[in-house]
Formats: C-alpha cells, sequence, structure tokens
C-alpha cells in the first residue's frame, strides 16, 4: 500500500495538469487603457503553442478576441491573428515554429462605466468559433483625467506657455527688455499725420475673418494705437468689417481710444460699420470707396486671402501710405510688393506690445523667442538625429558617433 | 466692471478650450464653448444687418456723396433678405414630403389602446441606459418588480427603431425583449407595409391606396372616436381618385399598366389614366419603364440593322465600329442572367434570434449571432446553354425561357423569379441608345485635328426613344405632384434650383464675385512689374529667382535647357525650380510658420492672463 501512494499521487498529479493543460496554455487578460476618455480597454492573450495538441492546431485558421457585455454573451469581435500549422519538420530552418503567440489589442468605443466581459477564440476552417479562455471577472473603462496620446503637445505647450510668463513675471519684478524697431509699427504716427495734414481720412481694415481668428485680435489691438493718434490729430478713421462681431468689438476699441485720448466728442460710430460677410463683396465695397474717396492712410491688419493684392494694388493707385501685416504667408509677398510697410507673421501679434511699451507685453515677446530657441534647437537635433538613423540603416556605421563624424565630413566635402 | 465681465468670460472660455483637448472630462465643455461663441455670432449678424440699414438709409436720407450706391446696397439687400427668409419659389423639401403617402394628425395621447403594446424585460436595465432619440417619444420604461422592467410602445415599431434600441446593449435579454417589441408593436397583417405611425410628426400615415379589405381593417382596428375620426380622414385622402386626358401626357404607345398598381387604370382607346391615391417615387420610375421595349428583346439582326442605319447616318471610324459591335451580343446577355441567378444562388449567412442566443447559451455553447451560410446554387452547363441557345435564337417570350429551364435537371424553384425580373429590370432599348450617344459623342469630342458632333439625323435615330421615355417620366413627376399633399411647405432649402434666391445667387451674384475675382490678374501684373525692378542686390536675388521659377513652369523655358546632359541635369531649369520651391521657399515658409504659431500661442496667453487688453479699447 505505501509503495502504492507514490503512484496515485503521480497519477492524479498528470490528471489534474491534463485538465489544466488549455487553462495553463492560454492566458487572457484585460485592464482599463490608461491615460484614456474611459472608452477603450486593453486586452493581452499569450497562447502558448508548444504546450497544445498537434491534431488541435492543424484544424485551426485564426485566433480572435471578442468582447461582450455579459458573461458567455454575445461576442463581439475586434482583434484577429490569422494562424496556420506548420509542422516541425516543414519549418524551412529545420525547427519547429510553434513558439508562445502574444496578441495584444485594444477594444475601442466601448461604453463609458460598463462591464465588459472579454473571450478568446478559435476559428476552425468551417468557421466554428471554439473558446479558449475568458476573462474570469469584468472589466470597465475608466474614464481618466489626462489623456496620454497627447502628451508631447502638453509639453511642447507648457514649454512656450512658461516661459512667456516666466518673463512676464521677470518684466512684473522691473526686469529691463529690449524689442528691436519694427518700422511698419513706427509708420503708424506718420501715416496718419499725413492723413491729418492732407484733410483726407484713414482707413483700417481689421481683415475678412471673425473675433475668434487671433489675427483679428492682433488688427483690433493695432487699432486701438490708431484710433488714438488719430483722435490726437483730430483726423477721421473709418472702420469698415466683413463680421459684426467684429464691428462692434471695433467700435469699442476705437471708441475707448478716442475717450483716452481726451476727445470723446469726437468719435462717430458711424465710422465702424458692418459691410457684408462675402469676400469679393467686401472687396468690392472698399475698392470703390478708396476710388471714390482716395483715403490718405490705409491700414491692412489682420486676416487676409485672395483680397490682399486687390485691396493693396487699388490704395497704391489711389497715393495711400499703405501698412499691412497678416498672418497668412500666401499673402505676404503681395502685402510687401504693394505697401509701404509690411509686418510679416509674429510681427503682427508683437505690434500690441511694441506699441503699448508694457514691460510685461514686452516680457511675452522675449517668452516667445525662448519657445524659438527651443524649436530651434529641437528641429537642429532632430535632423541629425534623422541623418544618423538614415546612415545607420543604410551604411551601418560601426558607431552613433562615426556616423555623426561622417555626415559632418560629407558636408565640409 | 464693464471691461471685468468680457475679459472674464474670454479668460473662462478660452482656458476651457485650451485645457479640453487633454482633458477627456472636459471634451464637452470645449464643445460647448464652442456653441456659445456660434450663438452669439448669429445674434451678432442682426446687429451687423441693423447697422447696415442704419448707415445705409442715413446716406441716403442726407443724400450724401455716393448715396446712389447706398441705395443699391440697401435694395440688393432687402431683396435678398425677403427672398431667401420667405423662400420664395422654394419647392418643398423631398426626403420631407413622403411623396406616395398620405398623412393624418394623431396624437400619442389620442392612440387607441389596441396601438399601444407591452413587453417585460426579465433583467435590470443596461447600464448606463439612455433610450434612444428616435423612440424617445414612444417607449416608457417602468420598473416591474424586482430586477425586471415594462417596455411599453406607442404606435408601430419601425425599422430604424429596432436598430437604433438594439443598439443600446448587446445583452440577450435585452435583444429578446426587443425582438418581442418588434413582434407585437406591428399593425395588422393587411395593413402591414400600408399603415404607418409617425411618433416624431404625431402622424398617421398610408402609402398609396387603400383597398376595402385594408379600409375595413384600418376602420376596425378600435372602435375608439378620434381613432374612427382619424381613419376615415386618411382614407379619404388615400383614396381620391382623379383622371387625365392621355393627350396631355406624353403617353407612350408602348406603355402598359402593371400588375402591381391596381390603383391606376388605363380606358381601352388609351384617352384617359386614371389614378386613385398618392404615387411614390418607386412608382413613378416602375410606371416609366413598364412596358418600354427591352435590349433582352433585340436579337443579332435587330441590333446589325440598327447599326446599319447608325453607319447610313455618320461616318464612323473603324474604332466606333468595333466598340458599337462590342456593345452588344447575345453572349452578354446570357452572361449577365447567369450572373445574376448565380449571385441570386449565392448562400448568404442567416441571423440568430436573440432566443436562440440565449439557447446557445444555456447549452454552453460559444453564442454566436451568425449562422454559418449554408451551399451555393449554380447555373449548371446545360441551364446555360438553354440560355445561350435562347438569346441565340428568334424566339423572344421569356416565358418559353423559363419553361425550358425548369426541364433542366436541378433548376431551383427560386430562380424563377430572377429570370422574370432579369427580363423585367434590364435596359430599356431607349436607354441604351442614350448611352450609345454619349459614347459617340465623346470619341467625336476627342477627335484629331478637330472635334465633331453627331449630325443631326444620328442624334435623332440615338435620342427619340429617350425623349420620349424622359417626357414619359416628366408627366408622371406632375401627376405625382398633383396627387400630393404638401406636409411642410417651407421644409425646401432657400437655396434650392429655381427659387428666387438661387436665381439673384447664380445670375447676379456669382458673375459679380467671378468679376472681382479675376481683376486679381491684372493686379498680380502690375505688382510683379513693381516688385521686380532691379533696384539694388536684394531686388536683383528676387528678380533673378522669378524668373527661374516662370521658366521652370512654361514649356518654353523648359525647353531652353533640354539640351543639357543627363550628368548636368541638377542644372536644368524645372530642376532648380523644384529646388528653389521646396528647399528655399519651403524653409523661408516654415520659418514664418514658426513665428506666427508661437505668436498666435503667447498672444493668446496674454489674453487670457489679462496681460494685452487692448482689444477691448485700452488699459485704462
Amino acid at each position: 500500500m505505501r509503495n502504492r501512494i507514490p503512484g496515485l499521487l503521480s497519477l492524479l498529479l498528470l490528471l489534474i495538469m491534463s485538465s489544466n493543460v488549455m487553462a495553463e496554455s492560454v492566458r487572457l487578460e484585460a485592464s482599463d487603457t490608461p491615460m484614456d476618455a474611459g472608452t477603450s480597454l486593453e486586452v493581452k492573450a499569450i497562447i502558448d503553442l508548444p504546450m497544445m495538441e498537434t491534431d488541435q492546431l492543424k484544424q485551426w485558421t485564426a485566433f480572435l478576441i471578442q468582447y461582450s457585455e455579459e458573461p458567455g454573451g454575445l461576442g463581439k469581435e475586434f482583434a484577429r491573428q490569422p494562424f496556420e500549422y506548420i509542422a516541425p519538420e516543414s519549418a524551412s530552418d529545420g525547427q519547429t515554429q510553434l513558439v508562445p503567440l502574444n496578441i495584444e489589442a485594444v477594444a475601442r468605443d466601448l461604453h463609458k462605466k460598463r462591464p465588459y466581459y472579454f473571450s478568446l477564440m478559435a476559428e476552425t476552417e468551417e468557421g466554428e468559433l471554439i473558446r479558449l479562455a475568458e476573462t474570469t471577472g469584468s472589466v470597465t473603462p475608466q474614464l481618466n483625467s489626462f489623456d496620454g496620446s497627447k502628451t508631447t503637445l502638453f509639453v511642447v505647450l507648457a514649454g512656450v506657455c512658461g516661459s512667456v510668463i516666466l518673463f512676464v513675471l521677470l518684466a512684473r519684478g522691473g526686469a529691463i527688455l529690449h524689442i528691436r524697431p519694427i518700422a511698419g509699427l513706427q509708420a503708424v504716427d506718420e501715416a496718419v499725420g499725413r492723413a491729418t495734414e492732407m484733410g483726407r481720412s484713414c482707413l483700417f481694415i481689421p481683415g475678412i475673418q471673425d473675433m475668434n481668428d487671433m489675427q483679428t485680435i492682433a488688427g483690433i489691438n493695432i487699432l486701438s494705437r490708431v484710433a488714438k493718434v488719430a483722435a490726437e490729430y483730430d483726423c477721421d478713421v473709418e472702420v469698415p468689417t466683413s463680421r459684426s462681431l467684429v464691428m462692434t468689438a471695433a467700435a469699442e476699441t476705437v471708441q475707448s481710444a478716442f475717450l483716452l485720448a481726451g476727445r470723446p466728442d469726437g468719435f462717430n460710430p458711424d465710422l465702424i460699420y458692418y459691410v457684408t460677410d462675402e469676400q469679393f463683396g467686401f472687396v468690392a465695397y472698399l475698392t470703390g470707396k478708396m476710388v471714390r474717396e482716395e483715403p490718405a492712410a490705409c491700414f491692412y491688419l489682420g486676416s487676409f486671402y485672395a483680397e490682399s493684392l486687390i485691396l493693396a494694388e487699388t490704395g497704391n493707385a489711389v497715393g495711400a501710405i499703405q501698412v499691412a501685416g497678416t498672418a497668412q504667408p500666401s499673402q505676404l509677398p503681395f502685402f510687401v510688393a504693394a505697401c509701404d510697410y509690411t509686418l510679416i507673421g509674429e510681427e503682427l501679434f508683437a505690434a500690441s506690445a511694441y506699441l503699448s511699451g508694457s514691460p510685461e507685453e514686452l516680457g511675452s515677446l522675449k517668452g516667445q523667442d525662448i519657445g524659438k530657441i527651443l524649436g530651434a534647437l529641437a528641429m537642429l537635433i532632430g535632423s541629425i538625429w534623422a541623418t544618423i538613423s538614415v546612415l545607420q540603416s543604410s551604411v551601418e556605421p560601426e558607431s552613433t558617433v562615426a556616423s555623426l563624424g561622417q555626415v559632418l565630413v560629407s558636408l565640409i566635402w | 466692471m464693464k471691461k471685468t465681465v468680457p475679459i472674464l468670460i474670454t479668460a473662462l472660455c478660452g482656458i476651457v478650450l485650451a485645457i479640453s483637448p487633454f482633458l477627456p472630462a472636459t471634451v464637452s465643455w470645449g464643445e460647448t464653448a464652442s456653441v456659445w461663441f456660434d450663438v452669439l455670432a448669429a445674434i451678432a449678424f442682426i446687429l451687423g444687418g441693423g447697422n447696415l440699414l442704419k448707415v445705409h438709409f442715413s446716406k441716403v436720407n442726407r443724400k450724401d456723396d455716393g448715396w446712389a450706391y447706398s441705395a443699391i446696397i440697401l435694395i440688393a439687400f432687402l431683396a435678398t433678405l425677403a427672398g431667401g427668409l420667405f423662400k420664395v419659389g422654394v419647392p418643398p423639401a423631398r426626403d420631407q414630403e413622403f411623396r406616395g403617402k398620405s398623412f393624418v394628425a394623431l396624437k400619442l395621447a389620442e392612440l387607441p389602446d389596441e396601438m399601444i403594446s407591452t413587453v417585460n424585460l426579465k433583467v435590470e436595465l443596461p447600464e448606463p441606459f439612455e433610450i434612444p432619440a428616435s423612440v424617445k417619444r414612444q417607449l416608457i420604461v417602468t420598473e416591474n418588480r424586482k430586477d425586471s422592467h415594462l417596455l411599453t410602445f406607442k404606435g408601430w415599431i419601425q425599422p430604424f427603431q429596432i436598430s437604433d434600441l438594439k443598439d443600446v446593449s448587446k445583452k440577450l435579454e435585452w435583444l429578446r425583449a426587443i425582438e418581442e417589441l418588434a413582434e407585437v408593436a406591428v399593425p395588422p397583417a393587411e395593413l402591414q407595409g400600408k399603415i404607418t405611425y409617425y411618433g416624431d410628426h404625431q402622424s398617421l400615415s398610408a402609402a398609396g391606396m387603400l383597398d376595402e379589405q385594408q379600409s375595413t381593417a384600418l376602420l376596425a382596428l378600435s372602435e375608439d372616436a378620434q381613432w374612427k375620426t382619424a381613419a376615415e380622414q386618411l382614407l379619404q385622402q388615400a383614396n381620391q381618385t382623379r383622371s387625365f386626358e392621355a393627350a396631355t401626357l406624353n403617353l407612350p404607345t408602348w406603355f402598359v399598366v402593371p400588375d402591381s398598381m391596381s390603383n391606376l387604370s388605363l380606358n381601352e382607346d388609351r384617352s384617359q389614366l386614371t389614378l386613385a391615391g398618392p404615387l411614390s417615387d418607386a412608382q413613378i420610375e416602375e410606371l416609366s419603364r413598364s412596358g418600354a421595349p427591352k435590349i433582352t428583346a433585340w436579337r443579332v439582326e435587330d441590333y446589325q440593322s440598327f447599326v446599319h442605319q447608325l453607319e447610313q447616318q455618320i461616318e464612323m471610324t473603324k474604332e466606333q465600329t468595333v466598340s458599337l459591335q462590342k456593345s452588344f451580343t447575345v453572349e452578354m446577355l446570357a452572361e449577365n442572367l447567369i450572373k445574376e441567378l448565380n449571385l441570386a444562388g449565392t448562400a448568404k449567412a442567416g441571423e440568430y434570434t436573440a432566443k436562440q442566443m440565449l439557447e446557445q447559451k444555456e447549452k454552453g455553447d460559444v453564442v454566436q449571432a451568425v449562422k454559418p451560410a449554408g451551399e451555393s446554387l449554380t447555373v449548371s452547363d446545360a441551364q446555360a446553354e438553354v440560355i445561350l441557345q435562347f438569346f441565340s435564337s428568334d424566339q423572344v417570350a421569356q416565358e418559353q425561357l423559363l419553361s425550358q429551364l425548369q426541364q433542366t435537371e436541378a433548376w431551383p424553384e427560386q430562380f424563377d423569379g430572377v429570370v422574370a425580373s432579369y427580363f423585367q429590370d434590364s435596359p430599356s432599348q431607349a436607354d441604351f441608345k442614350a448611352d450609345m450617344f454619349e459614347l459617340l459623342s465623346a470619341t467625336y469630342e476627342g477627335a484629331i485635328p478637330f472635334p465633331k458632333t453627331l449630325s443631326p439625323e444620328a442624334t435623332e435615330t440615338l435620342l427619340a426613344d429617350y425623349r420620349t421615355e424622359r417626357l414619359w417620366k416628366r408627366s408622371l413627376n406632375q401627376i405625382a405632384d398633383q396627387m400630393h399633399q404638401t406636409k411642410y411647405a417651407w421644409s425646401g432649402a432657400y437655396r434650392a434650383n429655381g427659387s428666387f434666391f438661387w436665381w439673384l445667387y447664380e445670375y447676379a451674384f456669382k458673375p459679380l464675385t467671378a468679376t472681382m475675382f479675376a481683376l486679381l490678374a491684372f493686379y498680380v501684373a502690375s505688382a510683379a512689374f513693381r516688385a521686380f525692378r532691379a533696384k539694388n542686390l536684394e531686388a536683383i536675388l528676387l528678380l533673378g529667382t522669378a524668373f527661374i521659377i516662370l521658366a521652370g513652369r512654361t514649356p518654353l523655358g523648359v525647353a531652353m535647357t533640354s539640351w543639357l546632359p543627363e550628368s548636368l541635369s541638377l542644372l536644368k531649369v524645372e530642376n532648380i525650380t523644384m529646388i528653389v520651391m521646396t528647399v528655399f521657399n519651403t524653409a523661408g515658409n516654415r520659418a514664418i510658420m514658426i513665428g506666427i504659431a508661437l505668436g498666435i500661442a503667447s498672444t493668446s496667453l496674454k489674453i487670457l492672463m489679462g496681460v494685452d487688453r487692448s482689444y477691448l479699447g485700452s488699459d485704462d
């Protein structure tokens, strides 16, 4: 009897082992996707193929993972891994290709806070599904506080905003900041003065976009300065707009500027008016007006498209002094060709700080410069890195340093 | 205070919009803020219109310089506004009108008990639970007992509502309850497919005319007085009869009333058409082709004589003759029929009901929604031969083909209908000839050295039948319009084709806009002339670059350096142009773009922090 005990124990162990072969050879784990909007779950399946019966493997053509809303319920497939059994003797390298198979997948577009169950299936040639494993409990997608897919964007944004805030604080602390002269902005006084001398009006066009466009806001900021100078010189500033919201904002700005200049009675609300939202309708109105009334100074500061050259050329034809500025790169050449002064891209946004001379605003410009330096460095390092990677993959240099040297030599050569 | 409030609103909205892409919980806040902006912009638009009226009225009133322009602006503004706002000349939207259906108002509260169905859901409601918008008015969910709910549906459920409800959850008990609801919340058998209740419109609707049996069933559905009134009104509308003089309808000689349309009759001398009830778009389509000679009735000799007739009317090239010959063959007719039959015979996977799936689950099987596909049926060689022989022979009656096929071995019964619909749905000879017109016209348009047009005789041969078909279809549409009961007179788009606004847009606004845009070409020339004057080194560089770009984009410029050997191809003007555009131009553009991006970020931040307040007037 004593001799039989180890044998019985071994038999029992063998039985337990054989019944658990499938359970041990297949593992299915599901977890919440970290840092997402609570609509996806991550699933990992590990299938230990060498531990499985060859006869079974021969029948299977694919593994697939399904999710359902209740245990053993109606499943929806979201991941599929085709499978073909290759016998060890027919494998090209003479060795078996049966190695553990890992399937990692993400179930997307799930309901927030709804529990889900997962099953791993094997599909036969006939389309029959055999359940290999299922998760023991449910997994519920959780709404996370931060979207991890946007980390890089967040870091860049934090870097740029951080540097701007830092320099604003430094400026508040009394740091002296300098800004290079911008000819276009220095010409504002000259242009308004000329209009006053000639007894004509100034025409200010804040682009054709609405107040949700930063270029329009930048244009309105400059209008504040133009209107103040015009109020001081007793000159009319006419602001036709192509958006109603811009009209109300511009009217408020000009009125405040006149008030600030000590001439509230000089403000004429009829000079700030709405024309039309239509691009070429607006252009037709403005060009007609320019030809008839011949303004002495024209300001085009905001977002412009195809109308830029039509306006600038008409202004040029009537002999007006013209200051333009836009952040539309494709329109800049037209303004440069037809206007006296042009604010190129970022100069339009710097104008407010430049004209006010407020240390806080100048600080923001310095912060912007830090952003530019960081961007340039990132591009430089990225370019070198990318070049080295390309060279490493094609020429196979011995080390990164060697490949960097190779790049430098080739550049010098 | 006047400035603090806007600054606070700006800062709040700005911060919400800035953080919402990073914090999933706040994504909807960003969307809400954008919607608020749109609402504000819409209100401001009224402000803009008011300002425009005020400024230009006062100009006209004061007779200022250029007051006539202001008067024109005012007239144009008011005409456009009135035309668009009152939808002058706008027909009702087709998709809102349910052509072919009659409607009477019947509120949900007035529905008889016979139209209210209830099913039991034996489990908890799926979490989170939200009733889909399409059934929100009609479905009521109440708690019955513990872990059990009653689903009460008012009216008759429609397929899209079933689909929306099935999307709420994939739990089998829920799906089973919806399937039960789909079985019970339906009209009586006689009225299925004829009567619908639209919960959103709170209307009872009938498709086409209702026959005596259907009318009786409708009235007998309930004894409720409100129901009786609604049903009688519906019957009156659905069964109204009208006669049309055939002489005014372009009635084709080949037209026959299809068997499926019992509400339409044509008198013996074909002089009067009588129609009961409205016509749907599908019925118009069927009527427009009913009895029209089909290409399946053509035989080789018929087609040859048609081609011969064309050859006499136009001088055809060899390619045109070949393509005409290839366009119609008896093999083509036979192959198409075989293809249709094989397609219809393809085994399609069926679907298990939720009840069946619950049984699978109870047995411990893997729950599957789709049944495996069965065996496909295909046309045998012998059957294919019969089909080919039929189209090659002079016989034209489709019944003969069907009886021959039925005599072959293993002819599936379900193929009978496919043969019938093949003959019914095959293109008409008129459509075929119109296609030939397109084909020949296309080859003529591309003719070298000069494009040609088809002769009037050939055009007539190719398009005469097609014209007859189109005119008949137009008449059918007019009949349908007369029989139609308009439901939403203002539902059409304000810019619908043919409307007053559309007319203004097409014939006034578009040409004027195009004229303004065209001015750009002249301004570009004058600006280029000024910019490219070689005043200093920079201007010379600019001029040189501009010359290279211009040369590289014109055939003459490319020809200038085409003699260069391949080893010096880098110096070819088109390659230099490419380098200038992709390297120097892109680099310069990117530098500006980076500056702009940082400028926007910095300005936004200044506004959010309240550092820059000049857009609100000034800091003081």
